[in-house]
């Protein structure tokens, strides 16, 4: 049994075109999986739809082996945490430490490792001088960066980040993508990104294209789908271009510096 | 003419003892030419770059220091007397978070409000044509623009602006959300603003990518100063600043700069931006044929 079962989900909103088409997958506990797809695709779509704030109009989604439905969502909501796109969704504190303490509240954590939890995820995002500070009044970034501690706070067991990083500096990206591949093994991780860069540290790249499945590969493998990509409004990796204008057009060492390219791409 | 800052400085909130008052930007003095530009502005998270640029269209006053658009001052003392629309209709801001700046009942209509709003002729068409440019279909011109994807809203604010046609055009972070090929438009188009019709382009962005192969200029903030504004070659070659300041380099930069080392080519020119700069610096050093 996989720890995500998504099972031909549609999903269409009041006069719209479909958003989703019977989209299927499964996602195995401690994987991490990447979903890509151009604008209006329905990526945030069906991140809402597997942590129940949507609920598909056809077909169903299991979270550890526990069928989302209405009886069911409250207690399996305990395992789930969305990041959500627009940061300012999801602040209910009024201050950065009441918003990273609410979640934890709600999970009955004790309060010694509430304090605990708030230090260590307040730090881990550089924002531990901003705890007293309205999360309305601060900055795009920083803005991400509590969200993010939030629903890390919480410690679910399946974790969304629905375009988390998008307004972090390079350094900041760095940093939290480095903390969220620190979950590797023990967190389920569905990443929701435009930036191909991000998806090299994932498992699995599942894109979406007009609401369907269009690919779900390892990763390296993915990129390698360049007409699937292009269709999808998507790109190939900046490396992989350089590799493919040496094949086409020639380079004396060539084989040497694709070599080199290779690997660069794997070490992400 | 031109945009002038000079000590331009500015508080969210002022204290009643001014010593202890905090700025999100300080004492900044800057030039910008209202042709021809196309600048970057970088920084680490929270160093001054939304609040800088919203001052450029007096969204926000300085709480010191002034601001001189091509002979109209914008300072806290003449707050009042400030012909906003004025300001507005010469520089268009769209803001990083688009939300927060479409308000109409219909994609079109929020469109139309700003050229409408600065009586400009032509208003739907023009709309529809940057709504066109955008790449945002006529089957949601009727639907409420809160009922959009992510990338959906940020490509109508841009819309918005475009739509206004003024003579600088400000973005911050616009290519948040943007899927590659929305983002790759986008940049093309402004290029094109840029080159043909001589509009200034002001981008905040924490895309490297971008400084790299678009910008002629960049700046770059630091709790609220200015701690670099020159040439982007210049700035990524001071690999010192560019960490210090949280940035990086752009991809190929990094690619070509691994080559150089592991291949010992000593006259590589690594400061190429994109993939057929990249390899045409590859072929001049090394030659073309396959050995
Ligand atoms: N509240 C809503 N009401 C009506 N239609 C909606 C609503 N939210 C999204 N849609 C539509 O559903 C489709 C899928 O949207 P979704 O937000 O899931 O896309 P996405 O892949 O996350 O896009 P982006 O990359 O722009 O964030 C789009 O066509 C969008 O316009
Ligand atoms: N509405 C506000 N009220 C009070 N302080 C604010 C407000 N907006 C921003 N600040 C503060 O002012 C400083 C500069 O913020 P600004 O938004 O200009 O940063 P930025 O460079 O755009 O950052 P980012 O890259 O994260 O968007 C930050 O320390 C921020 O916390
Ligand atoms: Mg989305
Ligand atoms: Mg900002």
């Amino acid at each position: 049994m996989s720890l995500v079962e998504v099972k031909n989900v549609s999903y269409k909103y009041t006069n719209r075109e479909n958003a989703l088409t019977d989209v299927s997958f499964n996602i195995e506990k401690g994987e991490f999986v990447c979903v890509l797809g151009h604008n209006g695709s329905g990526k945030s779509t069906l991140a809402k739809i597997i942590v129940g704030l949507l609920k598909a109009k056809s077909g169903e989604v299991i979270i550890d082996g526990v069928t989302l439905n209405e009886d069911t969502i409250d207690s399996v909501r305990q395992k789930l945490g969305i990041v959500f796109q627009n940061p300012d969704n999801q602040f209910v504190g009024v201050t950065v430490k009441d918003d990273i303490a609410f979640g934890l509240e709600n999970r009955n954590i004790e309060r010694s490792e509430m304090l605990r939890r708030i230090e260590y995820y307040s730090s881990l995002v550089d924002m531990e001088d901003f705890l007293d500070k309205n999360p309305e009044n601060l900055s795009g970034g920083q803005k991400q960066r509590v969200a993010i501690a939030s629903v890390l706070a919480c410690e679910g067991e399946i974790i969304v980040f629905d375009e988390a990083t998008s307004m972090l500096d390079p350094k900041g990206v760095k940093e939290v993508t480095n903390a969220i591949k620190k979950l590797k093994g023990q967190k389920t991780v569905i990443y929701i990104t435009h930036n191909l860069d991000e998806a090299l540290f994932c498992d699995r790249v599942i894109v979406l294209s007009k609401g369907v499945k269009v690919l779900d590969e390892k990763v390296l493998d993915a990129f390698k789908e360049k007409d699937i990509l292009k269709s999808a409004s998507l790109d190939i990796l900046d490396s992989m271009k350089l590799i493919e204008l040496i094949e086409e057009k020639g380079l004396s060492k060539g084989k040497e510096i694709e070599e080199i390219l290779w690997q660069l791409t794997y070490q992400k | 003419m031109a945009i002038n800052l000079s000590k331009v400085s500015f508080a969210y909130y002022v204290p009643r003892k001014k010593k202890n008052i905090k700025y999100a930007v300080k004492d900044i003095n800057l030039s910008i030419g209202d042709k021809d530009e196309f600048i970057t502005i970088v920084g680490h998270t929270g160093s001054g770059k939304s609040t800088l640029v919203q001052m450029l269209n007096a969204l926000l006053i300085p709480t010191d220091g002034c601001i001189d658009i091509s002979g109209k001052i914008i300072s806290k003392k003449n707050e009042n007397k400030i012909k906003l629309k004025e300001v507005r209709k010469k520089i268009g801001l769209v803001f990083q978070f688009p939300e927060y700046q479409l308000f109409e009942e219909t994609v079109l209509q929020d469109v139309c409000f700003g050229p409408k709003n600065f009586g400009i002729t032509d208003v739907t068409s023009k709309a529809k044509k940057a709504l066109e440019l955008v790449g945002i279909k006529e089957d949601i011109y009727n639907e409420s623009p809160f009922s959009l994807s992510g990338g959906q809203m940020r490509r109508v604010a841009i819309a918005g602006i475009l739509a206004s046609e003024p003579n600088i055009l400000i973005f911050d972070e616009p290519t948040v959300g943007l899927d590659p090929l929305g983002k790759k438009e986008l940049l093309e188009l402004l290029r094109k603003l840029n080159k043909e019709e001589h509009k200034t382009i002001i981008l905040v962005t924490h895309d490297m990518e971008i400084v790299g192969e678009y910008s002629k200029r960049v700046i770059v903030l630091d709790n609220g100063d200015v701690v670099y504004d020159g040439d982007k070659t210049e700035l990524f070659k001071n690999e010192k600043l560019v960490k210090e300041h949280s940035l990086d380099l752009p991809n190929n930069v990094k690619m070509l700069k691994v080559i150089k080392e592991k291949l010992s080519l000593d006259n590589l020119d690594i400061y190429k931006y994109n993939t057929y700069d990249a390899y045409d610096e590859l072929k001049r050093v090394l030659g073309g044929n396959n050995e």
